[in-house]
């Protein structure tokens, strides 16, 4: 498999904090990859260097073998990169209807009315909101509001989707529904997923491979199956006495 | 490969812009301050009426600051904290004795003073009336300061100490947590009051404010009122420095910061009656029973119909100069939100020399302009001595008022959504046209009511810049009220009164016109 991210030897300081410290951290097409680490180790922030949302100070970073950003230079606007990103408060723009938030989503790559809307029709069809077409987020129930992110995102066919904790205010039934969508729809369209999380049952749902993120740096990534039978991190320790916990 | 962006450059572009505007904001108070100090005084400005008149000031602030605090804190409280009968109207409807000028309540009292049959009523005199009428009308600020620092305490604060210490522990601790900002807010009432000269004019107390006002419109001296105007300037800074300086955090923290669980207004047996008792009272006392002296007059000698024509007559200038300056602040006050919204730091700053600025007197930018309008060729006469000229300087004038309430609004836009239209590739005119505008519009459509009713509040500024012709109706009011008929002056007054209800019930309809828009 071709790595459609490799990042190395990121570095990012927010502030006076030193968030990402020497990151090395690869993706490859089609995976499906659970970001794990405990509060402020960086998550987030290494999300936001990928998508084009901040800058490493130093380090490169490569998305489908082209270099996206080098040594604090964005050299590949974040539009550009393929990558689609569902938010922990999903970003919704609140006064815009459901398509209309799709709509807009689709300005940046300039395509024609007639396109645009297939492409609307299509992913609202794909999320199963085609019915809320006309509705504002703010009338919509959470589940919804799920979909209509997930909507937005895939408009755009993208090849790695980013959930950055997205289903956290979810009740279980919800989250696995939208947990199972996610999965079909990645199945059905082969993009590769990102997935920030602490969530054992997030990861067992959409996960084949894990990656732990500690003080900025990546101390484990594995196929899911190895670390669960050979954890090495205190972290990946954890998730797997959660996860057998849970089962 | 190109260099598409490069961390560091948007900051400082937004501090150039920031600066820009903030000197367009304080440019108004230069000539003054330019012109005095670079000119030999002709005549003392120390003269025993105005060292006296100065004593007379303080205390006239600290009175205010004091007497708005004992009503606008608790109520505050009640309004924050409790459910009561028609809760809204009556929250909203405290903010009007702030959007009226202060003259306006003082004849409704000077009225029922000169009504044999209401002997029995004390009515407000001298110092005692000024601080009660300036007082009540300066309520609003610790009203709403209180209001929305209680709004800023967390269900589950106020949840906990209901459960463990029950109702006086609930108010206790809110008003803990609320009385620094509503000092605060008090202090800047009083400082506001220093420079009225509607209430001390008609109560018959020789305020600093008075004499400036006597010096450029009794005496025609600009040269002595200028000065006595940078004195008073300089008092207030003396004043407002300090209190920006140990509270602007807290004021800032209090005005500006959303609480996304806010505790429920919950309803108490008898709080939640002492809530509107109280509202309706202040209401009463501030503004129906000065209403009554006012329709007391109208009623004996009805002159409805010259008022009507006067109104009519004044009605376009009076929306050219409030109109324009709404447009103008509101503008400047986008711009600034805008800019500061990614940056607390930025926003303090911003912060702290608007309320500078405000607390500036009127006549300090208004005879500075005069002063050069005097001397300027005739071919500048559209920026000197303009319908402009007045709505600029009102615009800027209550700049900082539009600035606080476009800042709260953009304080809700969240920084994710920006990040959602990069990751799209949405174009920064095409998210500013399609989301942000709309979402400010609620905010931009309020600033500019707002502002449009402070500035006709302005009576200083307004009558030292109107081009010859034009009059706005309050000043209208105020240039006709001592030589006028009485049933005259109470019928304009009525009226005036009547437009800024219907513009503050109109208000009251904004929030359910735009949540059935947005549904």
């Amino acid at each position: 498999m071709t790595a459609l991210v490799r990042s190395r030897g990121l570095i990012c300081r927010l502030g006076n904090q030193l968030v990402l410290n020497g990151t090395d951290f690869d993706v490859a097409d089609h995976e499906s990859i659970a970001l794990l680490g405990s509060s402020g180790s960086g998550k987030s922030t290494l999300l936001r260097v990928i998508a084009g949302l901040e800058t490493a100070r130093q380090g490169e970073l490569a998305i489908d073998g082209k270099v996206a950003s080098h040594d604090g230079r964005i050299l590949i606007p974040p539009h550009r990169r393929g990558i689609a990103m569902m938010f922990q408060d999903l970003a919704l723009w609140p006064n815009l209807t459901v398509a209309e938030n799709v709509r807009l989503g689709l300005s940046g790559l300039r395509l024609s009315r007639d396109q645009s809307q297939a492409r609307i029709e299509h992913a609202l069809d794909l999320c199963d909101i085609s019915e809320l077409a006309d509705r504002r987020p703010g009338t919509l129930s959470g589940g919804q509001q799920q979909r209509l992110a997930l909507a937005r995102a895939l408009a755009m066919r993208p090849k790695l989707l980013m959930l950055d904790e997205p289903l956290g205010g979810l009740d279980l039934i919800t989250k696995q529904a939208v947990l199972q969508q996610i999965a079909e729809l990645k199945a059905e369209l082969g993009f590769a997923v990102i997935l920030v999380t602490h969530d054992p049952v997030e990861v067992y749902s959409l996960c084949n491979s894990l990656a732990v993120l500690e003080n900025g740096r990546i101390v484990e990534q594995a196929a899911l199956d190895e670390i669960v039978a050979n954890p090495q991190s205190a972290l990946a320790k954890a998730f797997v006495r959660a996860m057998q916990c849970g089962e | 490969m190109t260099l598409m962006a490069q961390h560091g450059s948007k900051p400082m572009l937004r501090w150039v812009l920031l600066v820009i505007v903030l000197g367009i904001a304080a440019s108004p108070a230069l000539p003054l301050v330019v012109l005095t100090l670079g000119q030999e005084p002709t005549r003392s400005l120390w003269t025993d009426a105005f060292s006296k008149s100065t004593g007379s000031t303080l205390y006239l602030g600290a009175g205010v600051s004091v007497f708005s605090l004992v009503i606008g804190l608790p109520l505050g409280l009640l309004a924050a904290l409790y459910r009561f009968p028609a809760r809204r109207p009556l929250i909203l409807f405290q903010a009007l004795p702030l959007l009226l000028p202060s003259f306006l309540l003082c004849i409704g009292w000077s009225n029922l003073a000169a009504a044999k049959w209401l002997w029995w009523l004390p009515t407000p005199d001298g110092l005692a009336g000024c601080v009660f009428v300036l007082g009540l009308q300066m309520m609003p600020l610790p009203f709403f300061a209180t209001w929305a620092a209680g709004h800023n305490l967390t269900a589950s604060q106020i949840d906990s100490v209901r459960l463990h210490g029950g109702e006086r522990s609930v108010l206790t601790f809110s008003a803990r947590a609320c009385a620094p900002v509503a000092i605060l807010a008090a202090l800047l009432g009083g400082i506001l009051s220093l420079s009225d000269t509607g209430a001390p004019l008609i109560f018959g107390y020789r305020s600093a404010a008075v004499e400036i006002r006597t010096s450029f419109s009794a005496l025609f001296d600009y040269e002595l009122a200028g000065r006595q105007c940078l004195l008073l300037a300089g008092l207030a800074l003396l004043l407002i420095a300090p209190v920006l300086f140990v509270g602007l955090r807290l004021l800032a923290a209090a005005v500006l910061a959303r609480q996304t669980r806010p505790a429920m207004p919950y309803p108490h047996r008898a709080l939640s009656w002492v809530a509107p008792g109280g509202l309706l009272l202040v209401l009463i006392v501030g503004v129906v029973v000065p209403t009554l002296g006012l329709c007391w007059p109208a009623a004996e000698n009805p002159m409805i119909e010259r008022a009507a024509t006067k109104v009519t007559a004044t009605a376009g200038t009076t929306l050219i100069f409030t109109g324009g300056a709404a447009v103008i602040a509101v503008l400047f006050a986008t711009l600034i939100a805008l800019a500061t919204s990614a940056s607390a730091r930025g926003r303090l700053f911003v912060l702290a020399v608007l309320l500078l600025l405000l607390a500036m007197p009127p006549a300090l930018a208004a005879i500075g302009v005069s002063r050069i309008a005097t001397g300027a060729p005739p071919q500048l006469d559209w920026l000197m001595r303009s319908r402009l000229t007045v709505a600029l300087i009102l615009g800027l004038r209550f700049l900082p008022v539009a600035t606080v309430a476009m800042m709260f609004a953009t304080c809700g836009l969240s920084p994710s959504w920006r990040d959602a239209a990069r990751i799209h590739g949405v174009s920064r005119v095409r998210m500013f046209v399609r989301v942000t505008l709309p979402y400010l519009s609620f905010a931009i459509v309020v600033s500019l009511l707002l502002v449009m009713v402070l500035a006709a509040t302005d009576i200083t500024t307004t009558h030292l810049l109107q081009p010859p012709g034009d009059q706005s109706l309050p000043v209208a009011i105020f240039t006709v009220m001592a030589n006028s008929p009485e049933g005259l002056v109470a019928s304009l007054c009525l009226l005036y009164l009547l437009c800024v209800v219907l513009l503050l019930a109109a208000a009251s309809q904004l929030p359910r016109l735009w949540s059935r828009r947005s549904a």
